[in-house]
């Protein structure tokens, strides 16, 4: 346990596997990039210092291959391999065959996995560890009959579970009996689709709750700290969209209180590395267990800037065995941070997800913002995988200049050629209700219902000088193409004339 | 140049007339006069500067759609000029003449789908094109005859080469 890590496996793509690299590169540590044949010319793999094919394009042929990963880990003499998050990152088996090859899982051991990664397993952990945690059932469910009584007992509406679940997936809200069984049948073949397994269990609808979650830190040495609290409350379909640290909802006391009882869990199960409890809190400010990610955030950014702290750095120093560097005293939180996860998706357009080429990309930057990237100009977002491109964090001293911060960069940061959800943003920023912070999971859902159309849109004040404006701005733009092509080439008008090199080259006012 | 512009809910008739100076624009838009001092900033990027104010404007196309981004807004808009382009190739009106399809980018020629002689339908792919560690197809700006060929697979190409004469 002692031993170094030297070089170290990113079993991912995208974002988090430059994230990761970045860190490596910041450690010293050499580093093992491995794409699909999507992924070739994805960042992550020249910024690594050797990259190895996985496989073809799907996930389940390549960034779920655990013997492809051991196999080049082993060959390229890795001593380590850090999962990200998805794909592998929390494959208790994944993480027992890391193990037995003698390569380091960054991240906790198989055990503490099991024990914690299927959310069954996770809430009979926390009975032990005397949490609260949202009433329900601890065990799958038998059968609709079981269903039923534990739905009678805990009282409705209720909510279907997967066990293995994550992002939403094998999740129905149940409103009364009637809805059950349809209910449960959804949940458990979508369930099984999404995670090989049917296994689902029911929990309490808890009305309108604000999802707040606990950032854990735990060496092997016994030392477990909290690093406060993120809220994730802007959820569509159960997937966050906007993050923010601290939650205006939670005090000193009530940050105390969670994070001990995430502590309790986390040295319950044995729990090394970096994770997440998640709670859910309600309008009286009691919190709930919901479950424990066991294993990097998206999110975790925000923790790092409010916190002054580099996540994937104690990562790594956790996992070669290092104690941790600090105690819970000296962890302090300062100002605030919000995420925006940038995706390429058409909030206009039943969020569809808009794969393509990248035909241009400004990008924010100033003080107070961070990106965390994985897209350049002229790269084409994969049909493949999920559609994040980047996250944009702003940094601020207080709540309301995060957010003002944050419209800012959005308004300089510009994806062209394919549609994203960026305008979505704006418009949850400019939202009175989350101004105020009164937020909860259900909020984005009734903004989104509010209008269809955008109301950034229609509300604002006709701005008669920007409209005019922008027709100029358009003419200009025609004009331009067309004295392009014409000098091109007489005539020519090419189908998808903006993309033509020979047409922005034209564009000489 | 005369243009007609639906944009924002609204038909204008813009007229574009330049100026002596360089950068400067007179612009008649729906009979008023407007300066407007426009430059190129970054690659499809444009400032304009009007009664002082100041905007940044590019481009925004996704598929057949025009756009103009302007600050925080995409705004969509379509030219309504029958002398104007996108109307023309919208009507889909015979084009004469020879047509060039040149390389947009350095690159590597993969594949050439069509041969000498061949007639070919506008938007049909012609050669497939690596660029940037990616294959994309090179399309017919037109329907007409291939007439010339200038590479094969293998050949590596310079931006604005030219690959295939159309007439």
């Amino acid at each position: 346990m002692n031993k170094k890590i030297q070089k170290v496996l990113v079993a991912n793509r995208g974002e988090i596997a430059l994230r990761i690299l970045r860190a490596c590169r910041e450690l010293g540590l050499s580093s093992v990039a491995v794409y699909s044949d999507a992924d070739r010319a994805s960042l992550h793999v020249g910024y690594a210092d050797e990259a190895y094919r996985l496989g073809p394009s799907a996930a389940t042929e390549s960034y779920l291959r655990t013997d492809r990963i051991l196999e080049i880990a082993r060959q390229s003499g890795a001593d380590a391999i850090h999962p990200g998050y998805g794909f592998l990152s929390e494959n208790a088996e994944f993480a027992a065959a890391c193990e037995q090859a003698g390569v380091r899982f960054i991240g906790p051991s198989s055990s503490a996995m099991r024990m914690l990664g299927s959310k069954t397993k996770a809430r009979q952990t926390a009975d032990a560890a005397d949490l609260p945690r949202v009433p329900g059932s601890t065990q799958a469910l038998g059968s609709l009959a079981e269903a039923k009584r534990v739905a009678l007992d805990v009282g409705y509406p209720v909510m279907l579970k997967a066990a293995a679940g994550g992002g939403g997936k094998g999740m129905r809200a149940v409103a009364s009996e009637s809805e059950l069984a349809g209910a449960l049948e959804n949940a458990t073949s979508e369930a099984e689709r999404a995670f090989g397994s049917g296994e689902v269990y029911i929990e309490k609808l808890i009305q309108q709750p604000r999802h707040i979650e606990i950032q854990l830190l735990a060496d092997h040495h016994g030392n477990c700290v909290y690093l406060g609290e993120r809220e994730c409350s802007v959820q569509r379909r159960h997937q966050k969209v906007v993050e923010e640290a601290p939650s205006a909802a939670v005090d000193e006391a009530l940050r105390r209180r969670m994070g001990s009882a995430a502590v309790r869990l986390a040295q319950a199960a044995g729990y090394t590395n970096a994770g997440t409890a998640e709670f859910l809190v309600d309008a009286e400010r009691n919190f709930y267990f919901l479950e424990m990610n066991t294993r990097l955030q998206v999110e975790h950014p925000v923790t790092e800037l409010v916190t002054g702290l580099d996540l994937v750095h104690l990562q790594i120093q956790i996992a070669q065995g290092d104690p941790l560097p600090f105690t819970q005293q000296d962890v302090v939180l300062r100002g605030h941070a919000i995420e925006c996860r940038i995706y390429a998706e058409d909030p206009e357009n039943g969020f569809m997800p808009s794969p393509g080429k990248i035909t241009r990309l400004l990008q924010a930057s100033g003080p107070g913002i961070r990106e965390d990237c994985g897209i350049y100009e002229g790269w084409t977002v994969p049909l493949d995988y999920d559609p994040i491109l980047s996250k944009l964090i702003a940094y601020a001293p207080t709540r309301a200049l995060a957010i003002e911060r944050m419209l800012r960069a959005l308004q300089e940061y510009h994806v062209g050629g394919i549609a994203t959800n960026v305008n979505l943003f704006r418009r949850i920023l400019s939202d009175r209700g989350f101004r105020s912070a009164e937020i909860d999971t259900g909020y984005l859902e009734r903004l989104l219902a509010e209008s269809s159309t955008s109301t950034l849109e229609s509300g604002a004040v006709r701005d008669n000088d920007a409209e005019n404006a922008a027709t100029i701005a358009a003419a200009i733009f025609e004009q331009s193409q067309i004295a392009a092509e014409t000098k091109e080439n007489g005539n020519a008008a090419p189908a998808n004339a903006w993309k033509a090199t020979g047409r922005r080259e034209g564009m000489r006012l | 140049m005369k243009y007609k512009i639906d944009i924002d809910g609204r038909t204008r008739e813009i007229e574009l007339i330049r100026n002596s100076e360089n950068t400067r624009w007179r612009v008649m838009l729906d009979g008023r006069e407007i300066e407007a001092d426009a430059v190129r900033v970054q690659r499809d990027v444009l400032s304009l500067l009007i009664d002082g104010r100041s905007y940044t404007a590019l481009p925004d196309p996704r598929g057949d759609e025009t756009a103009v981004v302007l600050g925080a807004r995409r705004i969509p808009y379509t030219i309504a000029d029958p002398r104007s382009l996108r109307s023309r190739s919208r009507t889909g009106a015979a084009q004469t003449g020879t047509r060039l399809v040149k390389a947009p980018m350095p690159g590597r020629i993969i594949r050439v789908l069509v041969h000498p002689g061949e007639s070919v339908a506008a938007h049909q792919g012609l050669l497939v094109m690596e660029a940037m560690k990616m294959q994309n197809e090179l399309k017919s700006p037109s329907s007409g005859t291939v007439t010339r060929i200038a590479v094969q697979p293998g050949d590596t190409v310079q931006p604005a080469q030219v690959l295939v004469t159309i007439e």
